[in-house]
């Protein structure tokens, strides 16, 4: 494992990937890792279908909310591509069913 | 100046540095609503403008707003935050802080391919530290 010492003033707070819960560990006994392939939605293109101010713009997926009250069920929070000079490349947080891929 | 001349000059805790307004270290990065404490006087407070030498700081308890030099920050960070490398020899890394020694934070590198491996309770590591 590689430990970094760094000095703070050189880092900033970024939002925490999501990561699921990893397979347990192999009959071998090697540590297993996270694979970038366990977190499909990351990084998906969607467009936004609600009705709504936000619906047609495209949005990258940045973090899925697994676990939410909503009918949905996930939430996921998503940065929009658009040029917007009030707001740039905002993120926003929508239901699982606001949003299809985009190709 | 590079931070490797910022840390000899303070190293030579020569009256006329220590009372001079310094410039902050080039590698350093401020921005606006981070979480800060000002070394001198231990005080926590919030950045709310950043100018050439000095940010203007929000103080924690309603103490008021002051102006402090840069080089008199350091930035707040807490085990488990996730943070990114924004400058020197390790610029883009991410990772995970898993600890806070004074100014120097310790932190799991993810940026690498797999990520963070996933450690049982009872597995042995072997801890490599790179420092810069």
């Amino acid at each position: 494992m590689q430990l970094l010492e760094v000095h703070v003033n050189l880092l900033r707070i970024v939002i925490a990937p999501y990561l699921p819960t990893p397979h347990p560990m192999s009959s071998t006994g090697c540590i297993s890792k996270v694979s970038q392939t366990w977190t499909p939605w990351l990084g998906i293109t969607v467009m936004i279908v609600k009705a709504g101010p936000h619906k047609g713009y495209k949005a990258v997926v940045k973090n899925v909310l697994p676990g939410q009250t909503t009918s949905s069920n996930p939430r996921l929070e998503i940065q929009f591509q658009h040029l917007n000079s009030s707001s740039p490349f905002k993120i926003i947080t929508v239901d699982y069913d606001d949003v299809v891929e985009s190709t | 100046m590079p931070s490797r001349l910022f840390f000899l000059f303070e190293q030579s805790k020569h009256p006329l540095i220590l009372t001079s307004t310094i410039p902050r270290p080039q590698e350093w990065v401020f921005e606006e609503d981070e979480q800060i404490v000002i070394c001198s006087s231990k005080k926590e407070g919030t950045i709310t403008a950043i100018e050439m030498m000095h940010a203007e700081v929000q103080l924690a308890n309603g103490e008021g707003t002051i102006s402090v030099p840069l080089h008199d920050l350091c930035k707040v960070f807490v085990a488990g935050d996730s943070v990114s490398i924004r400058s020197g020899a390790l610029n883009g890394r991410t990772g995970l802080v898993v600890s806070v020694n004074d100014d120097i934070a310790y932190i799991v590198d993810n940026s690498l391919e797999g990520g963070i491996p996933y450690i049982h309770s009872g597995d042995s590591i072997q801890v490599f530290i790179i420092r810069y």
